[in-house]
């Protein structure tokens, strides 16, 4: 079941998302430029479920340890299954054992949160959503703090969540987003939906690599390349390969 | 998170990116190097010998993972203008010194708001301009590039160039591949040692580099054709 939002107002910025479906699964971008308003989206989508009490949106904020209240470790990601109980039942513990075990969080369980570095602070509070396993889950900015290892870990989360519930992610490295999310929308007071590789082509700012210039001038000459395949060298060079050996690119007066 | 015992020698206008994995000791070497915590044990010294406790205020100049918690000014434009003031200067040097660094980091439509106001991406760009506006000798930025868009970094990129031109030391925290190549050397740390010392001059596929920089950049451009024919011969090591 999908959820429709209407007259969502958007504090500070001043604007209002007048229709918005967020949809019951799979894995969504929410792209703009920095103070467009993604984070005020967000905590508007939060207040909107809990006032309407329609699903369960939990969000990962932009600085985690905002939301790191507990004692420990294993506090922040027990205390919702606790209600006055001094232990878990079985079935929950194993569960939330597990989790901190992807997260590389286990052998941390008794830290502080705010001793844990950065990073470590943004896997336990993914952790801890994944533990609440919301309906919905707002990711702002999740791949900040993170390294390669737990980057990878957070994508096959992801991947695992969105096959049930909606994963809503902000970032700014469209070469993550689409490799991983298939549409979303862009924010610049409102919200335009659209298939993320043509959101690249329409706003995206300058290109960060080579590659992906190249793939923005082939576009811009009507060249019939994947908008996408720029984030996948070997995708890249098999498109290229293609076009090449098909003479389009020798016809054209590039 | 305990760090070391680590022996780093840092050359005096050197640009070093220091990577590693979550919970690394990356933050706490900044943190250290900014008399936050204190050394259990050694020493941290400069150029002339003067001890880490003797150091004149506003040596280091340090861009927090979480900008938002170093930012005491009620406006932007405050923020950004005292670091100046604390270190010495007169009021109107301190105000020009922030309203050039305003400019330079594009914040003047923020000037006049809270800090807490702007968004996570901007409130990365006004801590960097503090920094800018404070010019300490020793600049450590811990994951300067979260949470920037496009522009926000392009401008965070030309301004690392600077500071690298007029030869100001440089420490760079993170983990994007990115500033292995503005680098001149890479640390790499993990649980709190040193576990590499890397000249990054060897890593960079220079041929690849240079073919495709001279084409972005705009100077003898090849034409997108000779790029495809290279890209699809495979003779482009990407």
């Amino acid at each position: 079941m999908s959820w429709q939002i209407e007259h969502l107002k958007i504090p500070h910025s001043h604007w209002e998302i007048e229709s918005l479906v967020v949809p019951d699964s799979g894995i969504w971008g929410l792209v703009g430029h920095n103070g467009a308003g993604k984070s005020q989206v967000f905590s508007r989508l939060i207040s909107w479920s809990i006032h309407s009490k329609a699903a369960r949106f939990g969000l990962v904020a932009q600085n985690p340890m905002l939301q790191l209240t507990e004692a420990t470790v294993w506090d922040q990601v027990t205390w919702p299954f606790r209600r006055g109980r001094t232990t878990l039942p079985r079935e929950t513990y194993n569960r939330v054992s597990q989790i901190l075990e992807d997260w590389d969080l286990l052998d941390l369980r008794q830290q502080e949160p705010w001793q844990l570095s950065g990073g470590q602070q943004r896997c336990l509070a993914l952790a801890a959503m994944e533990c609440l396993a919301p309906d919905v889950y707002l990711l702002d900015e999740p791949l900040e703090n993170l390294d390669r290892t737990h980057q990878r870990v957070l994508e096959s989360k992801m991947r695992k969540w969105g096959k049930t519930a909606a994963v809503i992610i902000t970032s700014h490295s469209w070469q993550w987003l689409l490799t991983i999310a298939s549409a979303g929308w862009w924010c610049h007071e409102g919200l335009i939906p659209g298939d993320l590789g043509d959101l690249w082509y329409r706003f995206a700012g300058r290109p960060e690599t080579p590659l992906e210039d190249l793939w923005r001038r082939l576009l811009d000459a009507k060249i019939p390349v994947t908008p996408r395949a720029w984030t996948d060298p070997a995708w890249a060079r098999q498109e290229a390969v293609k076009i090449w050996d098909g003479g389009i690119i020798r016809q054209s007066t590039l | 998170m305990a760090l070391g015992p680590l022996d780093l020698s840092i050359g005096e206008g050197e640009c070093l990116f220091i990577t590693g994995p979550n919970g690394s000791g990356k933050t706490t070497l900044a943190r250290v190097l900014t008399g936050v915590v204190p050394v259990a044990s050694g020493h941290i010294r400069m150029g002339t010998g003067l001890d880490h406790s003797n150091w004149p205020p506003g040596t280091v100049g340090w861009v927090q993972q979480n900008p938002r918690q170093q930012m005491v000014g009620a406006t932007v434009a405050e923020d950004i203008g005292l670091a100046p003031l604390w270190l010495g200067k007169t009021w109107d040097e301190a105000v020009a010194q922030g309203q050039h660094s305003l400019r330079e980091f594009r914040l003047e439509p923020w000037a006049e708001y809270k800090p807490s106001h702007l968004s996570g991406g901007w409130q990365h760009m006004a801590a960097l301009a503090a920094v800018h506006a404070q010019d300490p000798t020793l600049v450590i930025l811990d994951e300067p590039d979260a949470m920037l868009d496009s522009s926000g970094l392009q401008r965070l990129l030309t301004w690392v160039r600077f500071l690298k031109d007029r030869r100001q030391t440089l420490l760079i925290l993170g983990h994007h591949e990115r500033w292995e190549e503005v680098a001149d050397r890479v640390i790499r740390l993990e649980a709190g040692r040193l576990i590499a010392d890397e000249t990054t001059s060897c890593r960079v596929n220079e041929e690849w580099r240079q073919f495709l920089e001279g084409w972005w950049v705009g100077n003898d451009k090849p034409t997108v054709t000779e790029v495809m024919s290279e890209l699809c011969h495979g003779r482009l090591n990407i």
